[in-house]
């Protein structure tokens, strides 16, 4: 490196050195650079979308579509379900692990419950049966 | 009409502060980056983002605004991105312009681009601004939002260790 007319840097001062790389030919910008600055600038909707933007509309394009099929779900269990029987859809997912090992591998697929049972008064040992079907009043 | 003129200032405006600021930034992240596409990619951003801000918030000091923004999306770039391997002795990474250089001064651009490499940014940045843009120590410290005293010792690091490395290179060269 250190050979021609350039000293070898050991032999060059601070102010040498500063000199020789401060005076080596300055790269630029490319001259299209500019011209693609300005035409970016006069048309907004060309700008490129930093990735953030890009991200949350991905995520919302999802959220729209998972929410369209959880409604089409809903809605074609709610036609088949018969009248009067309480049924609760409770999850859209196939392959849910619980459910396949209960037996509810398909989808849709409903479970029937039970309806929750009274609460029962507590009783007394030696107080009839009548007391607790009727109530004070008939006893 | 009035978006019209708006357009139309708004395009001078960018002209005149890429005419300003474009070079001294592009060699600022070339060398930071030490890539020619990305600094150009992160100057393009740059300028239209910071132009933005700067007709809605107002900015005294536009060359500092635009080295800080600047520099925080090169960051970005360098904190997500996985630095690939560069060959020095193809591709630019420093302020010079290789394809201008012949001989020896062509042999000095790979020399210095071997050792910025290996210099923490601090510093790097502080030697870009100094050597090529031939900016003082207190428009450095505004430049970078650091103290005048910051810049000249991270200079003079800079520099001691920049000259190790240079003459490390001519003992192996």
């Amino acid at each position: 490196m250190s050979m021609g007319s350039k000293k070898p840097y050991r032999e060059m001062s601070d102010a040498d050195l500063e000199n020789y790389l401060g005076g080596l030919p300055r790269c630029q910008p490319g001259a299209e650079l500019r011209a693609r600055l300005l035409a970016t600038a006069s048309n907004p909707t060309a700008r490129p979308k930093p990735q953030s933007v890009r991200l949350l509309f991905a995520l919302a394009v999802l959220l729209l579509l998972a929410n369209f099929a959880v409604q089409r779900q809903q809605e074609a269990g709610a036609a088949a379900a018969p009248a009067g029987q309480v049924e609760f859809v409770p999850s859209q997912s196939v392959d849910d692990p619980w459910l396949r090992k209960a037996g509810y591998a398909g989808a849709p697929f409903r479970v029937a419950v039970a309806r929750k049972p009274k609460p029962q008064k507590a009783r007394h040992y030696n107080m009839p049966e009548e007391f607790y079907e009727n109530g004070w009043e008939d006893y | 009409m009035a978006a019209k003129s708006e357009d139309g200032a708004e395009q001078a405006e960018i002209a005149a502060a890429y005419s300003a600021y474009a070079g001294p930034l592009y060699r600022y992240l070339r060398t930071i980056l030490q890539s020619a596409e990305e600094a150009e990619d992160i100057l393009q951003e740059t300028f239209i983002d910071s132009l933005k801000q700067i007709r809605r918030i107002g900015i005294h000091n536009l060359r500092a605004y635009l080295f800080q923004a600047a520099k925080n999306k090169a960051l970005m770039v360098l904190r997500t991105s996985r630095r690939r391997n560069v060959d020095v002795n193809t591709d630019s990474l420093s302020w010079i312009d290789a394809s201008a250089c012949s001989g020896e001064d062509r042999e000095a651009e790979i020399d210095l681009s071997r050792a910025l490499q290996k210099l923490p940014l601090e510093q790097k940045e502080v030697l870009v601004l100094k050597l090529s843009e031939g900016l003082t120590f207190k428009e450095i410290g505004e430049t970078l939002n650091i103290s005048q005293n910051t810049a000249a010792s991270r200079y003079r690091l800079g520099l001691a260790r920049l000259r190790a490395l240079l003459e490390g290179g001519d003992e192996h060269g």
